[in-house]
């Protein structure tokens, strides 16, 4: 079944000029083994975005395909490390790129402390928030699998856990500013 | 380098602990089921300072301060603060002509003309980054996804999708892949399940028409049957696909065989871009030997594309200024240059097809400028 529909591709597909040359050339690499049905998908007739007749070659509704598509400036990410709260100290102010004089810091707290971490959790919506961005970062770190639903159950604190342990702290279940810190979770 | 025609990213200070992602002035989207970014507001009594508010909170945690008016951000953007080097940069933005995330800066292609040399290090919070910058955005705009090679952390991308969807998210996609990952089976059936319904288009490179070139300019061995078997995994299983070819001087005569190559064994495509070079990266190092002008790529376009249309295969000329090529081409060049990194010479100002034509990279400047003649 599949072999006939292949052919029929083949068929709708059949190229005139060049066909052979093409066909030769292509046949000489010898891994082409792999394109057979058993590495192939095959697009069934009734697929309910089946290309071959839907014949995907006008999306009107998305008319800016034309884009060299490449996103701005580097990796935006600052690595990740644990910075414990108790040795911190602010990173040596760079120059002032436009020369201006200096301005005094900041008088806000510049990262999560965890007077404000407990303060933010009484706050039911707040809570929720930090938790569902804590489930977040630690799904993409292959350490949750999780619904991202804002609640602390087993399967976060477990996920919690594993974290702390691979970043060499306690091994506890506890979502602290550390952590949170670590993960790139700021301003609670 | 030149200034591009909108500036995307502005100096900052007092940032050096506030890195992270932002939602500019206020939320786009009324969902406050999803992870919410914190808030960058404008101070209404200072002109230049920002507040960095929490969700669901109206007292300030923090300030910035801008040293440049943010006149190309709108409200709802989501822009990031890199401490570090003191900048504020954008990542979806509503004035821009194209957005595209960056998941990873990993790959297992090695393309002689890269303008983003691939890196090593991991890299996996990006794609959190990504998820979370487009579930806070709000717009349903198209949305480039871009490396690296997205899907060369299957588990990661994988997630990263059913994330979106977990969300009942519908933003369009654009992801630009080599698409070797997808001639394994269950790799493609499992990405095109949980795209569902999902409006997702695949820009994926073909620099030659049998794997000795391909493999090559790539620098991975298996490249091309790879990546022709996952493009016809992913027509099998329904999905769009753009074909990118970049004609560089070892594939530039092969131009029509390549386009040959696709109408007999790939010709579900969506359609054909031919991009021409940007000189930046590996691109830039390796220019002397890659680098053809273009109007030395005429005849191979123009037979190129006869091809195409000979077989209904729809085909556009990406990257290409209109001074440069043949004037049957300038209907299927596009202005396909993003704004951040366009920009026009002087002599451009006196040019009657200004407006039609894409421009230059700023990166092209110098001896890598080819010189602008002027319609008059």
């Amino acid at each position: 079944m599949k072999k006939s529909f292949a052919y029929l591709a083949s068929l709708i597909s059949a190229s005139f000029a060049a066909k052979d040359t093409i066909a030769s050339n292509v046949i000489e690499d010898r891994s082409i083994k792999m394109l057979d049905d058993d590495h192939i998908i095959i697009s069934k007739l009734n697929h309910s975005v089946s290309n071959l007749l839907a014949a995907h070659r006008s999306h009107r509704s998305h008319s800016s395909h034309s884009s060299h598509r490449s996103s701005a400036g580097g990796g935006y990410s600052a690595p990740r490390t644990y910075t414990p709260p108790s040795t911190y100290t602010p990173p040596a102010k760079k120059a002032d790129p436009l020369g201006q004089t200096a301005r005094p810091k900041s008088s806000y707290p510049s990262v999560i402390k965890e007077s404000d971490l407990v303060k933010s959790l009484t706050d039911k919506d707040k809570r929720k928030n930090i938790i569902m961005r804590m489930q977040l970062a630690l799904q993409f770190e292959g350490l949750y699998s999780g619904a991202i639903d804002g609640v602390m159950g087993e399967r976060t604190r477990n996920a919690v856990k594993a974290y702390k342990k691979l970043n060499g702290v306690t091994s506890d279940g506890v979502m602290d500013a550390e952590t949170l810190n670590s993960l790139g979770i700021k301003g609670f | 380098m030149a200034e591009a025609i909108r500036i995307d990213t502005a100096a900052i200070i007092d940032a050096q602990d506030w890195s992270g992602l932002y939602v500019l002035e206020k939320y786009n989207s009324a969902n406050t089921d999803i992870p919410l970014l914190p808030i960058l507001t404008k101070n209404p009594k200072k002109q230049n300072e920002y507040f960095i508010l929490q969700p669901f909170s109206t007292e300030a945690i923090g300030s910035i301060h801008i040293l440049k008016q943010l006149d190309h951000f709108s409200p709802g953007d989501i822009v990031y603060i890199d401490g570090r080097h003191g900048k504020i940069r954008g990542i979806l933005n509503a004035k821009a002509n194209a957005n595209t995330l960056l998941v990873t800066e990993q790959c297992d292609n090695f393309c002689k003309f890269c303008s983003q040399p691939p890196k090593t290090k991991n890299d996996v919070e990006l794609y959190e980054k990504a998820a979370l910058s487009i579930l806070n955005y709000g717009r349903n705009d198209l949305t480039g996804i871009s490396g690296g090679e997205p899907t060369l952390n299957k588990n990661a991308f994988c997630t990263f999708l059913q994330t979106l969807n977990s969300f009942n998210n519908t933003t369009p996609l654009h992801i630009l892949t080599n698409g070797r990952g997808f001639s394994e089976k269950k790799f493609c059936t499992d990405v095109t399940e949980t795209l569902g319904e999902r409006f997702c288009l695949w820009g994926i490179p073909i620099y030659g028409y049998e794997s000795q070139i391909h493999n090559y300019l790539v620098d991975a061995d298996n490249a091309f049957i790879e990546t022709v078997s996952g493009i016809r995994n992913l027509l099998g299983s329904g999905q769009a696909i753009e074909i990118r070819i970049v004609p560089v001087r070892d594939n530039l005569k092969s131009l029509p065989l390549i386009i040959d190559f696709i109408q007999s064994n790939l010709n579900q495509v969506t359609y054909v871009s031919i991009m021409n070079m940007e000189p930046k990266g590996l691109a830039r190092k390796n220019f002397n030997s890659l680098f053809v002008p273009q109007h030395d790529q005429n005849s191979a376009l123009l037979e190129a594309i006869e091809i195409a249309e000979t077989h209904s295969l729809k085909i556009r000329l990406f990257n290409y200024a209109l001074c440069q090529i043949d004037a049957y081409l300038h209907k299927y060049a596009c202005k396909s240059i993003s704004d951040w990194k366009n920009y026009y010479t002087d002599e451009c100002n006196a040019c009657t097809k200004k407006t039609e034509c894409g421009g230059m990279f700023t990166s092209a400047d110098g001896r890598f400028l080819e010189k602008p003649r002027a319609f008059i």
